[in-house]
């Protein structure tokens, strides 16, 4: 009892520190991939204090979508990381089915319904440029989502991910998989093959036209969110591979997970130093790699049984 | 699951994966992993059985369709100076996309395709191998890529041959394998002088009458 405990205690704790962790990684990562020292290395910690003390400027045409959408995004993306079990330590009521896979699969879609909603109540242009993009991108990615962690579940067969993604899970579909969920969460993240998440270029920017209009604390919040998700989906991936490759034991160590989305980040930061952006009419066929992955990762796990 | 079955599959899904990729430096390693790995079904299969023919013939398959073609094949890339292959009509994740339920359905109907009485799923594998190798010829741009497709259709034959047939002579099996390569070898002397007399490889842009 008492080791649940602790490992519960951990998840917390790592749920509150990763993502801030693995953001300030990637921030600075990213600056010496591009030959700049880049500012101070908690900069993106610091960044998230300033905005919370800041107050906040709402347009008068907006309505309490547009207020309650960053709230929305705390309290689900907060909520799945807390039940998701991507930091190796137990995640809460582990178990009960909360993390039932098709449950917390709509769930990242109310997310993003919401974000497509504020954007759209902006009445901007570019708000509603970027809800028409983000809303074709979720439709892209869902199938690969679904299928990929439907495949590993298959082969652990449970459709609780807090349990089916610490259960032995075959190479093949583990790896599969993984890089299928990796592709997708690239794109359900907005970073970089799909959208540049530093850019204000009206022609390009996905994910940044439908937050143009937040400022102050809700802007932090937004941000804070994005930080969460990545870590998470990093995490999710890092602890598929590591099963599939190491076995369940070295899955559930919080030392070798946190190891691994960290490695995640770096090795994004690095990609997206390296990488264009893709143009988006070649952004479905790209998606698509992700879920023909899916499909064979599915298949060889319904094969094997 | 026996080893000959997981390396029909692996066989299988690398073709999945040429169908997917344009770099043409990547398809050259996707066939020689594939060709590798057809070559293991026949050298298990002969070192079962201790059939000395088969082992010769699965050393010169390993050696001929994972090491030479692929190597000649780069080496003639890089004299065209080909690099990447960007595909004509269907952009390569959907093409994969599609080759992935191609062979879905292949394996689970292997029962129509396989001669034995217990079909094990290799006969879908190696028909799907020969229907990807054809969506590869379509999909492709260049005349390399067509190439490779025609490979990929090869190797499917060929693995369909080895798993569920008794197999012909190694005598005849050498033959055809060395005709493969006879015809590779004159397919690159070819797509030298196309491109030197043409300037380019591509098909799509060879359809009109020029003067």
């Amino acid at each position: 009892m008492s080791n649940v405990l602790i490992g519960v205690a951990l998840h917390c704790l790592l749920v509150a520190s990763l993502p801030i962790l693995l953001a300030c990684v990637i921030r600075k990562t990213k600056a010496r991939m591009q030959g700049r020292p880049g500012p101070p290395f908690l900069q993106p910690a610091l960044d998230l204090a300033k905005r919370l003390k800041k107050s906040d400027t709402v347009s008068e045409t907006t309505s309490w979508v547009f207020r309650a959408n960053p709230l929305v995004g705390v309290a689900l993306t907060v909520w799945l990381a807390l039940v998701l079990p991507w930091t190796g330590a137990t995640p809460i009521l582990r178990g009960s089915g909360v993390a039932d896979l098709i449950l917390i699969v709509y769930l990242l879609a109310a997310i993003r319904f919401f974000a497509i909603l504020a954007a759209l109540d902006t009445g901007s242009a570019f708000g509603g440029l970027g809800a028409s993009r983000e809303a074709a991108l979720s439709v892209l990615i869902e199938p690969g989502l679904v299928i990929g962690l439907a495949a590993a579940s298959l082969s652990s067969r449970t459709l609780d991910l807090s349990i089916g993604l610490g259960s032995p899970v075959r190479p093949t579909v583990a790896i599969l998989s993984a890089a299928a969920f990796l592709i997708a969460a690239l794109s359900e993240l907005s970073r970089m093959p799909i959208d540049d998440t530093t850019t204000h270029l009206e022609l390009t920017m996905v994910h940044e036209a439908t937050i143009l209009e937040y400022s102050g604390r809700r802007l932090a919040l937004i941000e804070w969110t994005v930080m969460i998700r990545t870590a998470m989906f990093f995490g999710i991936a890092a602890v598929l591979l590591v099963n599939g490759m190491f076995g369940p034991d070295a899955a559930t160590n919080p030392l070798i997970i946190g190891t691994g989305v960290i490695a995640a980040g770096l090795f994004l930061a690095v990609f997206e130093g390296v990488s264009v952006k893709l143009n988006w009419r070649r952004v479905p066929s790209f998606v698509a790699f992700s879920t023909a992955l899916a499909v064979m990762s599915a298949f060889v796990a319904a094969v094997e049984r | 699951m026996s080893p000959i079955h997981e390396a029909a599959g692996l066989a299988a899904m690398v073709s999945l994966w040429l169908l997917g990729i344009t770099r043409v430096k990547s398809m050259l390693w996707g066939l020689a992993l594939q060709g590798g790995a057809l070559s293991m079904i026949l050298l298990i299969h002969a070192i079962a059985n201790n059939l000395a023919p088969e082992i010769f013939l699965g050393m010169s398959a390993l050696l001929l369709k994972a090491v030479v073609i692929p190597l000649f094949l780069n080496w003639s890339a890089h004299r065209l100076k080909v690099d990447r292959d960007w595909g004509v009509g269907l952009a390569p994740g959907m093409a994969m996309l599609i080759g992935a339920v191609v062979l879905m359905t292949c394996y689970f109907q292997s029962a129509r395709f396989s001669p034995l009485s217990v079909p094990s799923g290799t006969a879908g594998y190696s028909i799907a191998m020969v229907l990807i190798g054809v969506m590869i010829m379509i999909t492709r741009r260049l005349a390399m890529g067509i190439l490779v497709g025609f490979l990929v259709l090869d190797n499917g034959i060929f693995a369909y041959s080895v798993t569920e047939t008794a197999g012909l002579p190694a005598v005849i099996e050498l033959g055809v394998m060395f005709d493969l390569f006879v015809a590779v070898l004159l397919t690159g002397m070819v797509l030298f002088r196309v491109s030197r007399s043409f300037e380019h490889m591509d098909v799509s842009k060879m359809r009109e009458l020029h003067e």
